[in-house]
């Protein structure tokens, strides 16, 4: 299944609470293809974080439509959209937010806890992802004792214990050293293997293997596509 | 999923107890006033006693009015102080139904606490003659034990529901902001 973005704009209300004129994004029209690799480039503020935002179904598009199988949004209820994000979407945020009075291994559980699956099958993922991420000597440490790049990790491991279809990081990088972003980018290259479409928003320079689409974003609006295509393995590497 | 919320409910009780002393504070004191409200109706119905009755309704009233606010107020702040938290589990798929879920077994765990430390109070305080009215205390006498089990649960339940009913009402109009809104905290 593809997620179509059909000529959606957001226009965020203002802080009087009438909506401002200023859009968000304007009239955008992407369509992301199961097992895909996508990143979305631009300066501070050119959309990216919104765009994001409307691909997870995390907010709804001002104009336009966004459909995932049957599922459309805006037209369709917050509890299809939620079953949508449970379902298939692992979202990474750009911010770091995680629950304080929780640890590490609670924090990357308790999101999950709510659907119907086995706690014990949850519980081995997310202790193998932490350990990929070399957080498991710290899993019962509460996250105000973590580095902000431990932090990301822990959100990371979090948005992938679910395996999702769809891992959508906002600036997943961020925040983390060299050694930390290889991992992490190994991981993401080891989910898009087992089938799920990576998507993400970074600074960062990177290079793709096959079937990437590139997208430059400028002041909401696309300014460049282009598909990245050549005989290497599709995987993610950092830009030498 | 039933059982995993149960438990989220009662580790949340754990690790927040800042937040939730206020709602076993508050059910403590409706509880009491609940209880001398249905005591009143039940051992004060003679007419001799209708002058004492109107005191004490008042009385129990104007506190349960008081602590009525006091519980919304309580639930605002508890959805403030939680609101980046609620985003968070929203940004993961969790719907809304079954955030009300989880505050509603948290509060009935709460209130109930609250609601049977608080009637347990009130009998020991009426029983010890600290809150001393001879009608009461006869009365108290006379009065079978199941019947006052059956006071005592009624002042109970009827916690439980004001609770609950206050609560959720905040939480879903509340849980009416967007995911960013929440995960700000600006409700």
């Amino acid at each position: 299944m593809s997620i179509k973005v059909i000529s959606v704009s957001k226009v965020y209300p203002n802080a009087t609470g009438s909506v401002s004129s200023v859009y968000a994004i304007k009239n955008i029209n992407i369509d992301i293809n199961e097992g895909s690799y996508t990143f979305i480039s631009g300066p501070t503020g050119s959309g990216k974080t919104t765009l994001l935002s409307l691909l997870a179904g995390i907010i709804y598009p001002s104009q336009g439509e966004i459909i995932f199988g049957d599922t459309h949004f805006p037209s369709d209820s917050d509890e299809k959209v939620s079953l949508f994000r449970e379902k298939y979407i692992g979202y990474i945020p750009q911010n770091t937010f995680l629950i304080n009075d929780f640890t590490v291994l609670e924090n990357v559980l308790s999101p999950n806890l709510f659907l119907k699956r086995r706690i014990k099958q949850l519980k081995s993922s997310a202790l193998i992802l932490l350990e990929k991420l070399g957080l498991l000597n710290k899993k019962n440490a509460n996250p105000t004792q973590l580095s902000g790049g431990e932090m990301k990790k822990v959100m990371i491991a979090r948005a992938l214990v679910k395996k999702p279809l769809y891992v959508i990081a906002d600036e997943p990088f961020s925040e983390l050293d060299n050694e930390s972003i290889n991992v992490v980018i190994n991981i993401m290259n080891e989910e898009h293997k087992s089938g799920a479409s990576i998507i993400f928003a970074s600074h960062d320079p990177f290079t793709f293997g096959a079937n990437a689409d590139i997208y430059t974003l400028s002041k909401g609006q696309i300014t460049e596509y282009r598909r990245e295509v050549n005989d290497e393995p599709s995987e993610l590497r950092m830009q030498a | 999923m039933f059982w995993n919320i149960v438990c989220l409910a009662l580790i949340n009780i754990k690790r927040k107890r800042l937040i939730f002393i206020n709602y076993f504070v508050i059910a403590f004191f409706i509880s009491q006033e609940l209880f001398l409200i249905n005591i009143s109706t039940n051992l004060l119905r003679f007419p001799d006693f209708k002058a004492i009755q109107a005191f004490f309704y008042i009385i129990a009233f104007s506190v349960l009015f008081i602590s009525i606010i006091l519980l919304a107020a309580a639930s605002t702040l508890f959805i403030r102080f939680r609101g980046q938290e609620l985003g968070i589990l929203r940004i993961h798929g969790v719907r809304k139904s079954d955030i009300l879920f989880l505050s509603s077994f948290e509060i009935f765990f709460i209130s109930l606490g609250g609601a049977l430390a608080g009637t347990f109070c009130i009998i020991l305080l009426i029983l010890s003659k600290v809150l001393y009215l001879p009608y009461f205390f006869e009365g108290l006498k006379k009065l079978k034990l199941m019947k006052l089990i059956g006071l005592g649960g009624q002042t109970i339940s009827g916690v439980v529901i004001i609770e609950l009913i206050i609560t959720m009402i905040i939480v879903s109009l509340l849980l009416k902001k967007d995911i960013p809104n929440l995960l700000r905290g600006s409700l």
